[in-house]
Formats: C-alpha cells, structure tokens, sequence
C-alpha cells in the first residue's frame, strides 16, 4: 500500500470515529434542554456527515477516473486492420479455392451441382432461388463463350413454353413478378417443372462440358499466376491462413483479455497462487511436476499438450465421419467397372424414347385442329411426363455412379483420410445427400452447416492423424494417440469409446494459460482491467 | 501492443488503487447509513 493511500485510508479511519463518538445526549438540564441539544446536535452530525458524503463522492470520481485511464491505457486494442487485411486475404483465396482444388470438376466448380441438387429438393425452395439458379446457370455459359436461348431448352414442352418466357422476360424490371405468373401457370399443368429444368440444366451441362472445362482453366489463371500444378502450394497457403487467423484469436491480447471481461475464464484461477492451473497442467504430467520443470522444459511440454488437443478434436471428428470413411472405402473397392457406361445406355435409352414422344406432341399441338387431338395430346403429355420420372431417378443414380467413379480415378491404394475428405469437400450434392440420409437430417439449414463445418475441419490447418492415416486399412488412431503420449511422458491412456470433452476442456484451459504466459500484460494487469470493467 | 511500457503499471500500485476505490465506497456505504432521522415527536415539541 502506498503511503499516500494509507494515511488517506486512515482519515477516513477517524472520521467515522469522529462520526461515532460524536456526543448526541446530554445528561444536565431539563429534559426539554436535552432534547433540545439532541436535536441540534443530530442536525449537526447529518450536516457533517453530509459534507463528508459529498467530498467521499468526489474522491470516488477521481479514484475512478483513475482507475479508468489506466485501464484504458492497459486494454489492449483490437489489431483491426491487420485482422481486416488477413479476413481479405482469406476472401481472396476462398474465390480461387475451387478453381485451384484438383478434386473438383467443372461441374462442381462452376457450382451446377449445387443447382442440380437443390432443385431435386425443390419442395424446401423459394421460387426466388430457383430463378436465381436459372440466371446463374445462363450467365455462367454466356462467361464461358455459350449464348444459351429458349431452343436450349426444350426437355419438355413445359420446359420450353417456360423458358421463352424466361428469354423473352429476361433482364426487365418486372422479370420476377412475370415469372411467377408464367411458373405458377404452368405449375397446374405440370407440377414437377423444376424436375423438367433441372434435368435440362443436366443435360446442356455435360453437352457442353469441354467448353465449360475451358472456361474453369481460363478462369483458374486469370485469378492469379499459379497454373494447375501449384494446387497444393495453393491449399497449403489457403489453410495457413485460416490456422493463422484462428491462431491469432487464440494468443492476441485484445481476445484474451476480453475471454476474462466476458467471464469466459476467472482470472483468479491464471493467478500465480492459484492452484487450479497448476492442478490442471500437473494432472498430465508423469512422474513430474510444474515446479520442478526448466522454463524450457515447461514450453515444450505446453507444445506437446496443445498439439494433443488438436489431436484430440481431429479424433473425435474423424469418428463423427466414421460412415462417410466407409463409404468412400466401399465407392473404392467397388469393382464394377461398367458402371457409368451401363448407366448412360439406360438413360440414353429412355432419352430417345421420350424425345419420340415430343416429337409426336409436337406435332399434333402444332397442328390447326389440334382440339380434335386433345385425347391422343394428353395420352402424350403423360407419357413424357412418366419417362422424365424415370430420368430423374436414372440421372440421380448417373451422378451416385459418377461419384464413385471419382473416388476410384482420384483416390489410390496409399490415400489418406484427408486425400478422401478434400475429395468429397467438392461434391456437394454427394455429401449433402450422404448427411441427409446416414445422419437423418432433413433441415436444409442444419445441413449446410454441417457442410461448413466440414470443410471447416478438412482445412483447419491442425490436421495431423488425417494427413498420415491410410482411409483404407484399419488403424487404430487412439494408439497412436497413446503412443504419442507415452512418447511425450504425458499422463494419459485414452480407450476407443471414451468421453473426451473434459480432457479436451482441460487441454483448451491449458492452451489457453500458455498464450496468458505469453502475453505482454501480467496476470495482475489483466486482473486490474477485469476489476475496473465491473465498476464502470 | 499498445505504445508504452507496461512497467509504468507496477502491479502492486494498481491493486491499492482498487482497494482505495473499494475502501471508499465501503465507508460511503457507512456515512450513508449513518444519517441520523430526527423524530418527529421531537421536532412537534
């Protein structure tokens, strides 16, 4: 304590003893001079009391005032910009990202599979989305040198009538509005229009898929000087960058100051007479304590318990897609090498059946006396209509063989888990469709949440076990986990089935701990900030 | 980091500060409870 603040506290000291033995009776007199003296002296003690409140006021103010620019001048600030320049440079690389993944094809990197996909569930979308599709669909052809028009699509005669609206529309301020009407007119005739769409968007996309693989290259060296080859420079960049930014929300002092303000941890247990981070890091260490460590030995073993609960989340996430690894293994090791030629025979088959028919439509609508046809008309109309079901349902089963077929060209005996999940990372209808049925997810938001976090996981930039395990021989992860931490004298032996959430959690706190060691601020000082964000 | 030298912020100097902060509050606290209410029979005489 300063001198100058105890001879202060020590006024005060004597003041509320002044205040207490201030004499409020007197014994001699008449009772009315007594209580006339007490009355006086009550007012004579609230009047010094009150004065004594209004300068322990000020003093509070100034104290405060104090407290607050020191504060101030202590809190770290946010490092805005250079988070700005990082967020930007990630942005970046996010555009370039599917041009540059090897895995992807034009398909995929054009983004006609999430089009495909989503207007197989077109029950779950706006008609906004699906407009916006068709736009996005055209545009993409148009950059890539094909100028699609109504006569492109002709799938059905649904298709068409539609799709001259939609050119005939296009670009007008009322473009929305008009659709609409032409959608929901058409919509009481055939129901399934989107499906009509969706499989001629199919089908123009493969017709034109070596102009469209042109565009992709085009597009892949516009946006920087890297050509194909650098693909693993680039992702080796793009997931540096994203581990860099989590890395610094991690150890910058501006985060972990605010993880105290925001009661995320209590300071009192980062205090260096606590003994809860002692307790914590001890609780891993073999035959040896905190205490008696080298400062050296001390930052090796926080590298070593840091990289094991990275270790430990890629575990636990590698066991959550525990049936994707499966099924990409099975995909592998199917051997039925036919598959996509057997497959496109049937669908050309029924393709030329149903072109017969709408040939047949077509000339009998067209006809002046069509009216006399309605029967034979609405025969035919049915009839396309049930062959473009069939479609459906042989094009779906065209992109599930067209995914195996993938994962066998892409993927080789010595593949790891990470080769696969970057492979699949880039199809999207595959992955979608797989979390929907073997996750049973149906919400459309939940699952693209899971596939963020998905590739959120594939490049996290932590990864080690995915980087080094075979996807196709079994090995058992936690033994290399238990290996290591034998390796490392490290106090842990997990078990397949364990619960790791409280290691994890413990292993984050001393994460944590390592960055507060690092950070330029002391544990008091980051104290001090917490105390004097509770007073103002 | 900020542009200056976090030793000018000698810990121990910091935390007396709170605790002169918390010691006049604490005897604020006092002085207010120490009003003294004048009865009201006292003040009819």
């Amino acid at each position: 304590m300063t001198k100058q603040n105890d001879v202060y506290i020590q006024s005060l000291e004597r003041m509320k003893e002044q205040i207490e033995n201030y004499p409020l009776k007197i014994f001699e007199g008449t009772k009315k001079v007594q209580k006339e003296y007490h009355i006086d002296a009550v007012n004579q003690r609230n009047e010094y009391v009150l004065k004594q409140i209004s300068k322990l006021e000020k003093d509070l103010d100034i104290v405060k005032s104090l407290l607050v620019g020191k504060m101030e001048k202590l809190l770290p600030q946010l490092r805005s910009d250079d988070e700005k320049k990082q967020l930007d440079e990630l942005k970046e690389l996010e555009n370039m990202f599917v041009f540059y993944n090897s895995y992807g094809d034009f398909f995929s990197k054009l983004g006609f599979d999430r089009i495909f996909f989503d207007m197989g569930h077109y029950d779950e979308l706006d008609f906004d989305v699906i407009l916006s599709y068709l736009c996005q669909f055209i545009e993409t052809f148009k950059l890539a040198g094909v100028s699609l028009s109504s006569k492109d699509f002709s799938y059905s005669n649904y298709v068409q009538e539609f799709m001259c609206s939609f050119f005939s529309h296009y670009k007008n301020d009322d473009f929305q509005e008009q659709m609409k009407d032409v959608f929901d007119n058409i919509y009481w005739n055939c129901p399934n229009l989107v499906v009509h769409l969706k499989l001629n968007i199919y089908v123009l996309s493969f017709k034109y898929q070596k102009k469209l693989d042109q565009y992709c290259i085009k597009k892949m060296k516009g946006l920087s000087n890297l050509n194909k080859n650098d693909s693993y420079s680039f992702l080796s960049k793009y997931e540096k960058i994203r581990k860099d930014i989590k890395n610094v929300k991690l150890s910058d002092s501006y985060y972990i100051v605010q993880k105290f303000v925001n009661n995320d941890y209590n300071i009192d247990d980062f205090l260096e007479t606590s003994d809860v981070w002692k307790q914590k890091f001890n609780q891993f260490l073999n035959d040896c304590n905190y205490d008696d460590m080298t400062d050296e030995e001390r930052d090796d073993y926080f590298r070593e318990l840091i990289q094991l609960k990275y270790m430990l989340y890629e575990f636990d996430n590698i066991k959550q897609y525990d049936e994707l690894k499966k099924d990409i293994s099975n995909r592998f090791n199917n051997t039925d090498k036919n598959m996509f030629k057997n497959k496109m025979k049937e669908i050309k088959k029924i393709e030329s059946l149903k072109n017969k028919l709408l040939k047949k439509y077509y000339s009998l609508a067209n006809k002046d006396n069509h009216n006399k046809y309605r029967d034979k008309i609405s025969f035919l109309i049915s009839e396309i209509n049930e062959k473009i079901n069939t479609l459906d349902t042989l094009y779906m089963e065209l992109e599930d063989v067209r995914m195996t077929e993938k994962i066998k060209n892409s993927l080789s005996n010595g593949s790891t888990i990470y080769d696969a999940f970057c492979l699949v990372d880039t199809c999207y209808g595959y992955l979608k469709h797989f979390f929907e049925t073997k996750m049973e997810l149906k919400d459309s938001n939940k699952l693209n949440k899971m596939l963020e976090e998905f590739h959120e996981f594939v490049y996290s930039g932590f990864l080690v076990i995915s980087k080094s395990v075979n996807i196709f021989q079994e090995c058992s992860i936690v033994d290399m986990i238990n290996h290591k931490c034998k390796l490392f004298h490290i106090n842990l032996l997990i078990n397949e089935e364990d619960n790791l959430d409280s290691i994890k959690k413990d292993l984050e706190f001393i994460e944590f701990l390592y960055y507060v060691g690092k950070c330029y601020l002391s544990v008091s000082q980051i104290k001090f900030i917490c105390e004097v964000k509770t007073l103002v | 980091m900020n542009d200056f030298d976090v030793r000018e912020f000698n810990d121990q100097e910091l935390m007396d500060l709170i605790h002169l902060y918390h010691k006049i509050e604490e005897y604020l606290k006092y002085l207010k409870e120490s009003i003294i209410e004048v009865d009201s029979n006292d003040k009819a005489e």
